[in-house]
């Protein structure tokens, strides 16, 4: 009467668990912000609507290749000479952790 | 209702793993299915129809509040009295929320408090507990379909979106709440929406534009925040949203600032007393002397509870919480099994009850270190 049968259809995997703190790295203009960020922002692959295939990846994904990928986003954009007049970091100073 | 011991699978922490459930030990075990709990159809049916009834009463509530300009009870700062009244007004909308239930199986639930504006555990509830009961007991039934109502609900609010994607953000370095925000955005993405993602500290101010920008300073005008609405506002851009340009749409909305405040407890008395569903609360301990449960207006994760029964302390929790004050709650034990104390926590997607999880303690005091227990609905 209450099943829920769609979550089989839409969340496949997810394979890796680590959590781990990457701190922003600067290199050719570009800040790397944490490698636990979360999934496809840039970098990433789509997720492929066609095949009914979605895959639930938190914290990163390994690629075809074999190597593991820590899901995140990178922009040239957003770097040491982003627009003076767009600043951050003015959000997530009351706290730390939200579970309720 | 029952609590039965289980063999855990094999190779449960591959299992949860494979489906993308990173924190299932937290200082000791927080995934549990060493046991689970078991209702009958009809106990399901009392725990949908109270959750029902429960939500159109805070509805109510809310309104009731507007009307009588009672912010001041829940400590709301007055300049952002307009932007809850204007959410409410224009009928934002709110994606999910949750009660925390004492049932017992036998008598009516009762309404502990109201998770309604970042509520976690989700994806346990959602998804974990159901793999685990395609696993151990495949063609069982569990109270669950969060997950089609959350993909449903999703499509259903595209045409109340703004222009532009949804953005989603959580603090930063914390997989619990990286894990809830990612599986909402899953099903936003499920529901056809355009999404991306972006951490709460990362979250730009463009003070020329007066517009709060993504990582590539694209204006930002949906977004989902896994952050409680009372810490954004004391935050240095909370008043920046009063000056948004953008309009951008808060989820969940800011009227839910009324709903998460536990002073709404005693409001809900007020209105509706004796209720079945409902615990005698007040603003003072002078109705409740001797037995009466204290609980800051703002608190998270049971912090800074206090048990008085027949005049005594008898549970009491430390935290950071309190400096806006307290309400006293009549004290209503949580039901025991085999030395275990579990609280429901029943979840509303959009306006409808979607299903359960159930957090289990061995104190008396829900806290953060208690642990998720599957639920079966038993088929005699």
């Amino acid at each position: 009467m209450k099943k829920s049968k769609a979550v089989k259809l839409v969340l496949v995997a997810s394979i890796a668990i680590s959590c781990s703190d990457h701190h922003p790295d600067k290199s050719d203009n570009r800040l790397y912000v944490r490698g636990d960020s979360a999934s496809n922002y840039t970098s990433h692959p789509s997720y492929w609507h066609g095949g009914g295939y979605f895959w639930f990846h938190p914290y990163g994904y390994y690629s075809w290749n074999g190597g593991y990928r820590h899901s995140g986003y990178e922009s040239p954009h957003f770097s040491s000479r982003a627009s003076a007049h767009v600043s951050r970091g003015g959000f997530g100073s009351s706290g730390f952790r939200v579970g309720s | 209702m029952r609590r039965i011991s289980a063999p855990v699978r094999e190779n449960w922490k591959k299992r949860v793993e494979d489906i993308g459930f990173g924190f299932h030990t937290i200082n000791g075990t927080y995934w549990d299915e060493s046991a689970y709990y078991s209702f009958t159809n009809e106990q399901i049916e009392v725990l949908e129809s109270t959750t029902s009834e429960l939500f159109d009463r805070c509805l109510d509530a809310v309104q009731y509040v507007i009307d009588n300009q009672l912010y001041h009870l829940f400590k709301i700062a007055p300049r952002f009295i307009p932007l809850i009244e204007k959410s409410w007004n224009e009928e934002h909308p709110s994606i999910y929320a949750r009660f925390d239930l004492v049932y017992d199986g036998v008598h009516p639930p009762k309404m502990l408090e109201f998770n309604a504006d970042t509520p976690t555990s989700l994806y346990e509830a959602s998804a974990v507990q159901w793999y685990w009961l395609e696993d151990v007991e495949p063609g069982a039934d569990q109270f669950n379909s969060i997950h089609e109502k959350l993909t449903d609900y999703w499509r259903h609010l595209k045409s109340y979106l703004n222009e532009g994607k949804l953005y989603f953000t959580c603090l930063n370095d914390n997989q619990e709440d990286l894990t809830t925000v990612e599986y909402l955005r899953d099903c936003a993405i499920q529901a056809g929406l355009d999404t991306g993602f972006i951490y709460l500290e990362d979250l730009g101010w463009n003070s020329l534009s007066n517009q709060f920008v993504d990582i590539e300073e694209r204006p930002i005008t949906n977004i989902f925040k896994l952050y409680p609405w009372e810490w954004l506002i004391r935050d240095e851009f909370g008043g920046n949203i009063l000056l948004d340009r953008s309009n951008t749409l808060w989820i969940e909305p800011a009227w839910k600032m009324v709903l998460s405040n536990k002073a709404i407890l005693p409001i809900l008395w007020q209105l509706f007393p004796n209720h079945p569903n409902l615990l005698a609360s007040y603003f003072d301990n002078s109705n409740l002397k001797y037995d009466y449960v204290k609980k800051p207006i703002l608190s998270r994760e049971g912090e800074n509870v206090s048990i008085v029964k027949n005049g005594s302390l008898i549970a009491s929790t430390e935290g950071n919480y309190g400096s806006e004050g307290f309400i006293f709650q009549e004290y209503c034990p949580l039901p025991q099994f085999k030395g275990n104390y579990p609280v429901i926590g029943s979840w509303v997607i959009g306006c409808e009850p979607a299903g359960i999880g159930i957090r289990e303690t061995n104190t008396l005091i829900t806290d953060n270190l208690s642990r998720f227990i599957p639920h079966v609905i038993s088929k005699y």
